[in-house]
């Protein structure tokens, strides 16, 4: 069996959530039995010199970073050996489409993140600077994609409902979009001097940085009245510009961090603090933490797509006000403390350890098998 | 030049096009512009999408009366359609029955918006290539050479 997965750009598992969740699909199709080739888009300098590395164990066809014209020739010659393509990423998606032709055997998939233009929509309700036109286009590109795909690979069933609304007929699965190492409990015993609370998550998502700049105006003033000391680390590839911008009392910004460093900082904080005001899909820094551990706080938004187990995951915070006593509840009741930490574990084992990743892959592949 | 009796398409690729709650939003993804049609010109778009000829359209729109106005107006707009490169003479077989059409229109009716801003949306690497204090879809500045 063969696929081909083509991405926006070199993936940097690292540094965004969506490549990481590309990563794992390539290496569960690989479990699975594929041969997995893997096209770089990306037709800037800067996409060209990224570090190819990350794909090794997989093969680059045709000629990377030349957009649609670098896999034209290498998929005349090969698509009737193909399984599957799957693509990711709106705009790549809709410029590779044309392509793919369909045949008998060949399976277009999409592997949506999230609804993007759900998540474009409530970033402008609060604030963010999406234009209405461009609002508009990226649900075009989205209905266009889920009209000409044959499956849609969606991480909740949220998603996949709003798109069969939304375009009739059309074959959207949930599956879990992240892999994830169950860890043994991050810290065995809740310890007081660790009251700290730790952010994943990079800038160039808007949802990102509106949240760390919320969390910093609204809510860290709130906690530390309750908590002078408390201090929330945020961990991911910010410029010293947003840093200088945003840095307080009681915000460190940690720059972009190995796996293995992130997981220090995990064993040293009380919890991980994501005040999410806008988003769509399933956080992976939500579920890493869970998998991790570490109980999580967190806004409705940030526990999209993972709700519906009947047992309390998070604390939830609706505003700043409650976020922040929250923030204060998980880090001064260990029993709490240790509730969230155990249901957050479980539920990430039962949905995201690597078997229950790979149930999702089969369901996948057996909902993409020619007919 | 538009022909009356000539079947015209959409240009895809590289154009596609969606019917958004009654707006027609089109996209040509090579240039990365984006263009909105609606009311009347919705209409008649979806008509020559579905292999309508010109002539067709503006003898159902007359309703059986003579209207020689309405030809060449329309003639006019799928000139335009063709300039822009959203529609192309038909190559494929019509694909729907003839269509309701409005009763008449003017020059003005047959218009639609071009935005030319949304290039970074459509060919930019969202991750990799997106301005990192902006975020996505702005476009990372070039840096100093």
């Amino acid at each position: 069996m063969r696929s081909l997965i083509i991405d926006g750009g070199v993936p940097t598992p690292s540094a965004d959530a969506g490549s990481a969740a590309l990563m794992d699909l390539a290496r569960g199709l690989a479990r699975a039995g594929h041969e997995v080739f893997f096209y770089p888009d990306g037709r800037t300098e800067a996409a060209a010199s990224a570090d190819l590395s990350v794909l090794r164990g997989f093969t680059v066809p045709g000629r990377p970073f030349a957009g649609t014209a670098g896999l034209r020739l290498w998929l005349a010659e090969n698509a009737h050996s193909l399984d599957a393509v799957i693509l990711s990423r709106p705009g790549p998606a809709a410029r590779y489409l044309p392509l793919l032709e369909p045949n008998a055997r060949l399976r277009r998939i999409y592997f949506g993140y999230d609804i993007h233009y759900r998540r474009m929509a409530m970033g402008k309700r609060v604030g963010a600077r999406h234009t209405p036109q461009s609002v508009r286009v990226m649900q075009a590109l989205e209905h266009h994609i889920w009209r000409n795909c044959d499956v849609l690979a969606y991480p909740s069933e949220e998603e996949c409902a709003d798109i069969r609304s939304s375009v009739p007929g059309a074959v959207a699965i949930a599956i879990p979009i992240y892999s994830m190492k169950i860890g043994v409990l991050a810290q065995s015993e809740p310890r007081p001097e660790r009251r700290h609370g730790l952010f994943v998550g990079g800038p160039a998502h808007l949802p990102n940085r509106d949240a760390v700049a919320w969390f910093v105006d609204e809510i860290l003033p709130r906690i530390r009245q309750s908590l002078p000391d408390f201090t929330l680390h945020v961990a991911g590839a910010w410029p010293e510009a947003s840093c200088a911008e945003l840095r307080r009392d009681g915000v460190i910004f940690l720059g972009g961090l190995r796996d293995e460093v992130l997981a220090e900082w995990i064993d040293r904080v009380r919890m991980s603090v994501v005040p999410l005001r806008f988003g769509a899909g399933v956080k992976r820094k939500v579920v890493a933490s869970w998998a991790e551990g570490l109980p999580v706080v967190t806004t409705p938004v940030g526990l999209q797509g993972l709700t519906g187990s009947g047992v309390d995951l998070a604390l939830i915070g609706r505003d700043a006000a409650e976020l922040a006593g929250a923030v204060v509840r998980m880090a001064v009741d260990d029993g709490v403390w240790r509730r969230c930490a155990e249901a957050g574990q479980a539920f990430a084992k039962a949905h995201y350890s690597e078997s229950a990743y790979d149930a999702g892959i089969r369901r996948l592949l057996s909902a993409s098998a020619p007919v | 030049m538009a022909d009356a009796n000539s079947s015209y398409e959409l240009n895809n690729p590289p154009v596609i096009a969606e019917t958004l709650e009654g707006e027609i939003v089109a996209i040509d993804l090579d240039a990365g512009n984006y263009y909105s049609v609606r009311g009347i010109a919705a209409a008649i778009w979806s008509a020559l999408s579905a292999g309508m000829t010109p002539e067709a359209i503006a003898g159902t729109a007359a309703n059986g009366e003579a209207r020689a106005d309405l030809l060449p107006m329309l003639l006019a707009f799928v000139d335009r359609l063709m300039a822009d490169g959203l529609m192309r003479l038909r190559t494929s077989a019509p694909a729907a029955a003839a269509q309701a059409m409005p009763a008449a229109w003017t020059a003005g009716d047959l218009t639609y918006e071009t935005y030319t801003d949304m290039q970074n949306l459509l060919g930019l690497d969202p991750v990799h290539e997106a301005d990192d204090q902006l975020g996505w879809p702005a476009p990372a500045a070039p840096t100093a050479s």
